[in-house]
């Protein structure tokens, strides 16, 4: 998926889409820009995995490791999915 | 057999999810009617394939279960998941107060997460980066069981019996021995399968073991059919809810039939063909008859497994002539496999679903596309539904399942 004419707002609702099979109720939480995964999201740590893996195959993109560490927020995603594009093999 | 480990077994919940229908009503209500559930597979992915057909669940699982669920439980979990829903809320008891640890799940499956395993296994061999952190739980046979006590809250106890096809009622023969040896108060059992995918299918074509009949989908499944040539792969679940007879009207809870008595046996004799003479079948058969402590004149009819296979149903009507000797002048053996395909792990199951339902109608279904019968084959099969003999109180019936293995199982189910 080409993000670069997105806004914000649209990428935010592709990924409460792809936080939709990793939480639990999670259409009943709201989901915004500046959403805590862990604290207001409730997302676990193998829930986590799941996001960045679909994240990965939606946007085409390939996050680090240490990049996965430092996501604590949608716009921490927004930002790697919006930043220098490293491509993934499903490109 | 000491008092204390026999017991008055009732069924008070019932689960379905089958090419039939959704619902137990629904499957039994197309069974009834002579429906079949078998279609062409369309499939990219079978255009090549001399046995694409295929009994499918039309379903929209998202709109069923939610995003999350179908993104965590392999497609055969999320048959267990909702054919289990129905079979408990059907029975009532999550407003019964029963205790969490005296409530078990018994949930069999023949494969269990096929699709997920060979899906994520396309990923590794892409060159994915990531694999899905659950990807094994998923998969692992257990999983279907595992989902359902989380749902229904049984700490007492989660099984996954894998007995391919008698998987399905095998679990509900584990269900009644937890039942009788007051192991549990309360036990959801049942069988699921998910298993279309071209793996599968052109595994079981090298056996020779799937039917080809394809100008003809619905008639392409043909038990005991002198022009058998195999079964059709379906999928689906079956559950059930068991509980002691004596606490099921303690609670007022709604008696829908009886588990009078189950046999296991295993052939010891081949990985895929059953023994020729159904001899352990036969024993199954007999030892069912026992634990029920019926003859076999009182036995309505039989639920067959009877696959479609040449081999199978051939060492089947052995079996059940062995089984019931001059009796089987007055017992129709019906085979719900010509309408419903094999749902494998599933097929105890959903199978005996609709046997209890028919026990309720009164009826023995027809047999569809058992005519004209293969001549070796000495059985009475109904070309048409049929009523049941009524000479006592009750109407008994026998549900056979037999899988790859050399598992055979038999039960007694009787109505209410």
């Amino acid at each position: 998926m080409d993000t670069s004419a997105m806004t914000d707002d649209q990428i935010v609702a592709q990924i409460a889409g792809l936080i939709r099979k990793c939480v639990p109720d999670a259409q009943a939480v709201a989901i915004g820009i500046d959403s805590r995964l862990v604290e207001d999201i409730g997302i676990d740590s193998l829930g986590a995995y799941e996001l960045i893996m679909e994240a990965e195959d939606l946007f085409h993109i390939e996050i680090t490791d240490s990049q996965v560490e430092g996501i604590k927020t949608i716009a921490d995603l927004i930002a790697i999915v919006r930043g220098p594009i490293v491509q993934g093999p499903n490109a | 057999m000491p008092e204390s480990l026999s017991a008055q077994v009732a069924v008070t919940g019932l689960g379905c999810i089958c090419p039939l229908g959704n619902t137990p009503e629904a499957a039994y209500s197309a069974y009834a009617r002579g429906d079949t559930g078998i279609s062409l597979l369309t499939e990219p992915w079978a255009e090549t394939f001399k046995s694409r057909l295929g009994g499918l669940v039309k379903l929209d699982m998202v709109a069923e279960l939610g995003d999350y669920l179908v993104s965590r439980l392999d497609r055969f979990s999320q048959f267990a998941l909702l054919a289990s829903r129905q079979a408990w809320n059907a029975s009532g008891l999550h407003n019964s107060g029963l205790a969490p640890e005296r409530l078990a799940v018994v949930m069999a499956t023949g494969i269990g997460g096929i699709n997920t395993m060979l899906e994520q296994h396309q990923r590794l061999i892409s060159g994915a980066k990531r694999l899905h952190p659950l990807g094994i739980a998923m998969a692992m046979p257990n999983a279907a069981t595992a989902q359902i006590s989380m749902e229904i809250g049984a700490c007492g106890g989660a099984h996954a019996p894998v007995s391919a096809c008698a998987g399905g009622a095998e679990a509900i023969a584990w269900g009644l021995m937890l039942l009788e040896a007051r192991k549990v108060d309360a036990v959801l059992v049942g069988g699921a399968e998910s298993a279309i995918h071209p793996l599968a299918i052109r595994g079981f074509s090298e056996m020779r073991a799937l039917s080809s009949r394809l100008d003809d989908p619905a008639s392409s499944c043909r038990p005991f059919a002198a022009d058998r040539e195999g079964f059709v792969l379906s999928e689906g679940a079956g559950a059930i809810v068991l509980e002691r007879l004596e606490d099921a009207r303690a609670r007022h809870a709604p008696v829908q039939a009886l588990l009078m008595g189950a046999g296991m046996t295993s052939d010891a004799h081949h990985l895929a063909t059953p023994h020729p003479e159904g001899v352990h079948a036969a024993r199954a058969i007999s030892l069912a008859l026992r634990d029920a402590d019926i003859s076999a004149q009182d036995v309505n009819f039989i639920s067959a497994h009877a696959t479609g296979t040449r081999i199978g149903d051939l060492a089947e009507s052995r079996a059940i002539e062995t089984a019931f000797g001059a009796s089987i002048q007055d017992l129709w053996v019906t085979a719900p496999k010509g309408a419903l395909g094999h749902l494998l792990g599933g097929a105890g199951s959903v199978e005996s679903v609709l046997t209890i339902k028919a026990l309720q109608a009164g009826v023995v279904p027809v047999s569809v596309n058992s005519i004209p019968r293969d001549p070796e084959i000495g059985l009475n099969i109904p070309t048409a539904s049929e009523p049941c003999l009524v000479n006592s109180s009750q109407r008994f019936a026998i549900k056979n399942t037999f899988g790859f293995g050399g598992h055979n199982v038999s039960l007694v189910w009787a109505s209410a």
